[in-house]
């Protein structure tokens, strides 16, 4: 029963979907200050999002705080200090977007799976 | 702090940034704002263009802060205007309507992607309701 819900594939959709709504916020972030004095574009880490993940399936190891920073795929700098692109940043809301309800369909299809296995037929 | 808060923030500072270019392209022509006494001359202050700085404020986002453009007002040689000096010199705001259409488009893009990212958040969230089923 247990392994029925704390699959790590389960969890792992779950932080995809956490990543991506996080994202979100950042991206919206950098596009709210695209005119701001000094601002630099922030992201997430996705190295530390990969951790985590690498985490989950091995099941071992701390639980990862997904880190934000500078971006690494900034654009260049105006002459106000800002570097928020407004292209690079639709763009990866665009990726984000995809990523979000990618994880948002297999986490709904891996409940639909669990009721069927609770009810003992398809759906 | 929730995505959605986080592009209104943006969208208010484009539209705050749009009104001071409203004003500044209505007043292109206003001579006199105010007068002021100078070498015993009574002389016609015209109004001055305002520009928005953002700068980041309270939670990483955008505030609006409403500054003077100190750059010098044009001068005309109008001696028959109301409000010439009495050498026949009158001053013109120091707006440029080109300047300002520009910025009107660049702040109306930067409105636009807020709202688009606005919109991106809240098909998050309806993606997010559809996993209920």
């Amino acid at each position: 029963m247990n392994r029925l819900f704390n699959g790590a594939s389960l969890s792992a959709s779950e932080a995809m979907l956490i990543f991506a709504s996080n994202r979100q916020k950042v991206i919206a972030g950098n596009i709210a200050n695209v005119d701001t004095a000094g601002y630099k574009t922030q992201d997430l880490s996705e190295s530390d999002f990969k951790r985590q993940l690498d985490n989950l399936f091995s099941s071992k190891g701390k639980p990862v705080v997904i880190r934000s920073g500078p971006a690494e795929d900034a654009g260049a700098v105006k002459p106000n200090g800002n570097n928020v692109d407004l292209d690079i940043e639709m763009a990866k809301m665009a990726r984000n977007t995809a990523l979000h309800s990618t994880a948002a369909a297999i986490l709904a299809q891996q409940f639909t799976l669990l009721r069927q296995a609770i009810a003992g037929r398809v759906l | 702090m929730d995505s959605l808060e986080i592009s209104a923030a943006g969208m208010r500072a484009q539209r705050a940034r749009m009104d001071l270019i409203a004003a500044n392209l209505a007043n292109v022509d206003t001579t006199s704002v105010r007068t002021e006494m100078r070498d015993g001359e009574v002389r016609h202050v015209p109004y001055r263009r305002r520009i928005a700085v953002l700068l980041e404020g309270a939670n990483g986002l955008p505030s609006v802060q409403v500054v003077e453009d100190r750059s010098e007002f044009r001068s005309e040689h109008q001696p028959g205007h109301p409000h010439a000096s009495a050498a026949g010199t009158v001053r013109f705001p120091n707006v440029n309507p080109m300047v300002e259409t520009m910025e009107m488009m660049a702040a109306s893009r930067a409105y636009e992607a807020n709202l688009t990212a606005a919109e991106v958040a809240k098909a998050m969230h309806q993606n997010t309701l559809r996993i209920l089923g």
